[in-house]
């Protein structure tokens, strides 16, 4: 008894111990003669490039969000209600971005966008580069909650004479609610946090926090300063992340958690 | 009528194929054709072709850099596989405390690996929390941080939840009556581990150490920052060096094509033994 829940502890500190110390220096200061505790000074520190970088990164957040579930609802919708010839393998090809690694996605994208579509350093690409790795996390909690809808539902609108756009917007969509949700949280949350893709296909056109923060770590991460910028978006990350196990259902998640 | 209404539903994943052709398989397939050209070439237009030569740079001078690419992934697997089991099976077979907070923590590495990287870090400089370790040691942390312990220590941690989910989902499988069986016919708890549960868990230990090889193929920051000069020679780093800094593209895109090869091999024995097993 006892060990066991020296063992869980003893693991969840290994896992966490690299963001609770990044919080306890975002508030402290070393000195030759001991630790400082300095309050909310390094966050007062922290410079208004930063909080634009963080409104521009929660709006492209939320539209790559978007664009992820417009890529991803059809897909699943007929992945999970109709079989055909492949469709193991469409699957397989559909899911596949995800494992992709950020470096072999980024260098590709930036040099299609520069050869062919010229979208290099855009707003539109920089959305749809990002949603091109991103969407797979909408699409299996999207697919694992149309798998667990019983069609009997969309059959009865059917019979009582809904369209079949009134059938998805009126009944499909309403019954997943907390599948489609599920995605927007890991997408959004994965696109916050994302900074490799973006350094290749922004071109430096648009701040995003990431980014910014990617950076500040490699030039100036010995500033308590940086620690702050990092707490703030860790710690969001983990509100974030926490209310959703908390508030989703099992059989909405797709597979993403335990 | 029916045949046919169901074939025109089945299009409307058309729009879906055309995106993943358009965003994903095209700039794969141009990073292939880039590998064989010259340097800037391919990007600006006029590719200048040069055969198979990027490849034998990459196979004489990048020897080290793919070793390390499967050396510290593969090490950090093991760690997790060690430290992931047993965290695995006490989530699915005892009550737990605080689970939420417990799921939390595990899925959080999956959101970045700054942090992981970056706190480390900062763990390791002087003044962080291993300076009582290493005074006792008697170590300099010189002789952990920028060498591949850190950056295999970095990696574990950021993988670490892969593990816990896919033996948790396998062993979750598993009836407990099996185990009940094992003990009623007189198995001590150890044979009953080693003799039923591991064999029924093995599909999804497996994938999961698969799962934590392959997500570590791409990790940058962790080796960046970690790593300091010597042990930051893996693929994903030189790849960022090379378009960023150098602008030899061509011979980015072959260690690229290189990297995408590992990682489709290590995600398709992924699928295939999570099929088997389920």
């Amino acid at each position: 008894m006892l060990i066991k829940y020296l063992y869980i502890v003893l693991v969840v500190f290994f896992i966490l111990s690299p963001f609770i110390f990044i919080l306890y220096r975002s508030f402290t200061y070393r000195t030759y003669w001991g630790i400082e505790f300095v309050g909310l000074k390094f966050y007062s520190e922290i410079p208004s490039a930063y909080w634009r970088a963080l409104v521009n990164s929660l709006i492209v957040g939320l539209l790559v969000s978007l664009i992820d579930f417009t890529i991803a609802f059809p897909a699943a919708f007929i992945l999970a209600r109709y079989e055909f010839k492949y469709k193991r393998i469409l699957t397989a090809l559909l899911v596949a971005p995800m494992f992709t690694p950020d470096v072999v996605a980024g260098v590709g994208l930036a040099t299609i966008y520069i050869r062919y579509y010229k979208l290099y350093g855009s707003f539109v690409g920089t959305l749809l580069g990002l949603a091109s790795t991103s969407y797979p996390m909408m699409l299996l909690p999207l697919f694992a909650s149309l798998r667990t809808l019983d069609p009997i539902y969309e059959d009865v609108a059917r019979t009582l004479g809904a369209k079949p756009y009134q059938v998805v917007t009126r009944v499909v969509l309403p019954l997943i609610g907390p599948g489609i949700f599920s995605g927007f949280v890991l997408t959004f949350v994965w696109c916050l946090n994302n900074y490799l893709l973006p350094l290749f296909i922004t071109g430096g056109a648009i701040d995003l926090l990431a980014v910014k923060l990617y950076s500040d770590i490699r030039w100036w991460g010995l500033l308590g300063r940086v620690a702050a910028e990092a707490s703030i978006l860790q710690i969001f990350t983990f509100i974030v992340v926490l209310l959703y196990l908390k508030s989703i259902g099992e059989r909405y998640k797709g597979g993403f958690a335990l | 009528m029916e045949k046919l209404l169901k074939t025109s539903y089945i299009l409307l994943i058309i729009p879906t194929i055309v995106y993943l052709v358009l965003f994903w398989l095209i700039p794969l397939v141009n990073i292939i054709l880039m590998s064989f050209t010259r340097g800037e070439s391919f990007i600006l237009g006029q590719p200048e072709y040069v055969g198979p030569q990027n490849y034998i740079v990459v196979v004489r001078d990048y020897a080290s850099t793919i070793r390390n690419t499967i050396i510290f992934p593969l090490s950090a697997a093991v760690l997790d596989f060690i430290l992931g089991y047993p965290l695995a099976y006490l989530l699915v077979r005892r009550k737990v405390l605080f689970r939420n907070i417990l799921r939390a923590s595990l899925i959080f590495p999956y959101f970045g690996d700054i942090y992981v990287s970056y706190g480390l870090w900062n763990m390791f400089l002087p003044g962080g929390p291993f300076d009582l370790f290493f005074n006792i040691t008697g170590l300099s942390y010189r002789q952990v941080l920028y060498t591949p312990y850190a950056v295999i220590l970095g990696f574990s941690i950021f993988t670490l939840p892969f593990m816990v989910l896919y033996t948790a989902s396998s062993l979750s499988e598993i009836d407990p009556a099996m185990e009940e069986a094992a003990y009623t016919l007189g198995a001590s708890p150890l044979r009953a581990f080693y003799q039923v549960i591991l064999p029924l868990s093995a599909p999804g230990a497996v994938a999961g150490f698969i799962a934590c090889f392959g997500w570590n193929l791409g990790g940058f920051l962790i080796p960046l920052l970690l790593g300091g000069v010597e042990a930051s020679d893996v693929m994903t780093v030189k790849i960022v060096y090379l378009t960023l800094q150098l602008h030899n593209y061509g011979l980015a895109a072959t260690l690229a094509t290189v990297l995408m090869l590992m990682t489709i091999v290590s995600t398709y024995l992924t699928f295939k033994i999570t099929r088997v097993a389920g």
